[in-house]
């Protein structure tokens, strides 16, 4: 059994200009000990899908409908309090932004200390020690545990940041771009010592990015997102060597490559579309270059392509074909 | 710290000194002759006149006469009132415990009550309590003290008799007048509590702490309140300036013999002289509350703190060691 199962999970922003749909009845699965890579642009619902794992949508956010099994339990008919007893203990959640994810005006050994005793049974020393432990897990030496964020490099506020995260040993992070804030030297650190942790605790992940480096080098098993849904679900080799949503295409096809010399990159054209009014049948029909009547009026179902690797384009094959050609 | 704070206490002189100097000149070049005011009705006499503004001074260069007042003022000398046969000194300490009392208890209600109404108006927003005290507050603060201070005693001392009219000699005198000049700023600290944490409740660092699992109420103690508190601080360290130099209508309309009493009765009288002293007093107390902010500040903000701080040789020491052991531990 998976430790995590998403089923049709819908999720909306009820704001006065209209229903922003966020998330429209998405379905995945992360494994023990497994990293799920969760891709999209800006703005493609992943982030708020991450959020509705911890029941933390922001107002006016509302999950709508589906269901988020963890462990056998679906979190959505949890009350409040046993899911407060998950959050930071079984699963937590590493922020996108370590510039204002921490408190300024506590120091960040309280930070994480307030974690640890917050989920487990000890006094107040034996957290004070652990939280040492685990900052000198993430290599930032414990003399500094009094120290305020503002006393930190961004690269270090995010290593703090994974150390609330992982201190109480969860089951499953979800790891909201964690590098998009860092340079690029200090991203592959980041990364590294991510992938470390979770091998050394056994952790799954449910891993949000836009970089397609990343996701090649720490991901089993990858979820394109656009507009909301996932439109192409696989393995990562399904994904990186057998393509067949016209969407995960465009996205390789706009990276430079080092072995083919290209004057002009391949961007996908056009931009993504308003969440409030999607367009009708595949949300993607009005970017694709394969698009037909068809794609117009009916949203695509999920197909599957090969075993375990899900797609939802009406013209998969044919869209297959042409990338195994070029 | 300390050295920051001694800093500070040196540059409120050259504040004093400005205030001073510009609050004596406009007297100085007033029309006023201090001698005619002394003298009264025998200011007729030119020879007299000329004899007292000899005997006072006012014969000499205007920078003579700064000087002389500024050191008077050193020794604690704040001049002789030209209306009556007191020193300024002996007129002020007897009304400055009336405004402090007035003063300082408007503060104490100001933030009792204002503070908690803006905190529960933010975290039930859009709720039956936050309406009702916006609408409070909007209501108001558009009602200037005066107003409110003449309604107050027309329901609670002409109709129920339960507080004094006027005067100041017993606790239930203050009741109504602390009222009175505490509405105002009780609904600027609720409406600047209630944003601040409003603002404050949608950072991404009290997401953080949720995602950690803590409890709801340790949430708004622990991490909401705490970084709110830094535009509100502001907000009361300005009233407290503006309290503690009077509030003038509020002791008029009450008979409370204090600050902003004598200041107004001594431009009436063009005892100016004696506005002067009031001023200077009003600028000490505002310079130092001002000092009371910032200070406070630093202990609810470690940021500012360590503004404050950066220039202390100990503390680049201190960095400097840091950088070093991270750059050899990297």
């Amino acid at each position: 059994m998976s430790l995590l199962e998403i089923k049709d999970l819908t999720i909306r922003y009820l704001t006065e200009d209209g229903d922003v749909k966020a998330v429209n009845g998405i379905s995945f699965e992360v494994e023990q000990g497994k990293t799920l890579g969760l891709v999209g642009e800006t703005g493609a619902g992943k982030t708020t899908t991450a959020l509705g794992i911890l029941r933390l949508v922001p107002e006016p956010g509302k999950i709508l409908s589906g269901s988020i099994t963890y462990k056998g339990q679906d979190i959505l008919r949890m009350s409040e309090k046993d899911v407060q007893d998950l959050r930071g203990n079984e699963i937590s959640m590493i922020f996108q932004d370590p510039m204002t994810a921490l408190n300024p005006v506590m120091t960040v050994g309280d930070q994480i200390a307030e974690v640890i005793l917050r989920h487990q049974d000890c006094t107040r020393v034996e957290a004070q020690t652990r939280m040492m432990a685990m900052l000198d897990r993430v290599g930032i030496s414990g003399d500094r545990a009094g120290d305020y964020p503002h006393q930190f490099s961004g690269g270090m506020k995010q290593r703090i940041i994974i150390a609330i995260a992982l201190a109480c040993n969860p089951k499953l992070l979800l790891a909201d771009e964690p590098t998009t804030a860092l340079d690029v030297t200090i991203q592959a650190q980041v990364m590294r010592m991510v992938n470390e942790l979770k091998r050394e605790f056994g952790t799954s992940m449910v891993l949000i990015t836009h970089d397609l480096g990343i996701v090649a080098e720490s991901c089993d098993a990858v979820a394109i997102m656009y507009a909301g849904s996932i439109v192409e679900y696989g393995s990562l080799e399904d994904i990186f060597d057998h393509a067949t949503h016209p969407y995960t295409v465009g996205l390789f096809g706009s990276i430079p490559r080092l072995d083919i010399e290209t004057d002009r990159l391949k961007p996908i054209s056009g931009l993504m579309p308003d969440p409030i009014n999607l367009p009708t049948g595949c949300a993607f029909h009005p970017r694709c270059p394969y698009a037909t009547e068809e794609c117009r009026l009916d949203e695509p179902p999920y197909w599957e392509f090969t075993p375990g690797h899900l797609v939802r384009c009406h013209h998969a094959e044919l869209v297959a074909e042409e990338a195994t050609v070029s | 710290m300390i050295r920051y704070i001694l800093r500070r206490l040196v540059l409120i002189i050259p504040v004093l000194l400005g205030a001073i100097i510009v609050v004596f000149t406009i007297n100085y070049f007033s029309t006023t002759d201090p001698a005619m005011i002394k003298l009264g009705i025998s200011a007729s006499d030119p020879v007299k006149l000329a004899a007292m503004r000899e005997s006072m001074g006012l014969n000499r260069p205007y920078i003579v006469q700064l000087g002389d007042y500024i050191w008077n003022l050193l020794h604690g000398n704040l001049g002789n009132s030209y209306v009556y046969s007191k020193t300024v000194w002996e007129l002020l300490a007897g009304r400055i415990p009336n405004t402090l009392k007035l003063g300082l208890g408007a503060m104490v209600i100001s933030v009792c009550v204002g503070i908690p109404l803006g905190i529960a108006a933010a975290l039930h927003q859009n709720s039956a309590i936050d309406y009702i005290t916006t609408t409070f507050a909007v209501i108001m603060n558009a009602m200037p003290g005066f107003l409110v201070a003449v309604i107050l005693m027309l329901i609670f001392s002409l109709k129920l008799g339960w507080f004094p009219v006027s005067g100041a000699d017993s606790f239930r005198h203050f009741v109504l007048p602390v009222i009175a000049a505490g509405i105002g700023p009780i609904t600027q600290n609720a409406r600047m509590t209630r944003s601040s944490i409003l603002e404050v409740i949608r950072q991404d660092y009290v997401r953080t702490a949720r995602a950690k699992g803590v409890a709801e109420s340790v949430i708004t103690t622990r991490h909401v309140l705490k970084n709110s508190l830094i535009p509100i601080l502001t907000m009361v360290g300005a009233g407290l300036g503006t309290c503690l130099a009077g509030s003038i209508l509020v002791e008029m309309i009450f008979n409370i013999p204090g600050m902003g009493m004598l200041i107004n009765s001594s431009i009436m009288a063009k005892d100016f002289i004696t506005v002067q002293g009031c001023v200077v007093v009003c600028s000490v107390v505002v310079a130092l509350a001002n000092l009371l902010t910032d200070l406070a500040y630093a202990a609810v903000d470690p940021r500012i703190k360590a503004q404050y701080t950066a220039g202390s040789r100990k503390d680049r020491k201190k960095a400097a060691e840091a950088a070093e052991k991270e750059a050899n531990a990297a």
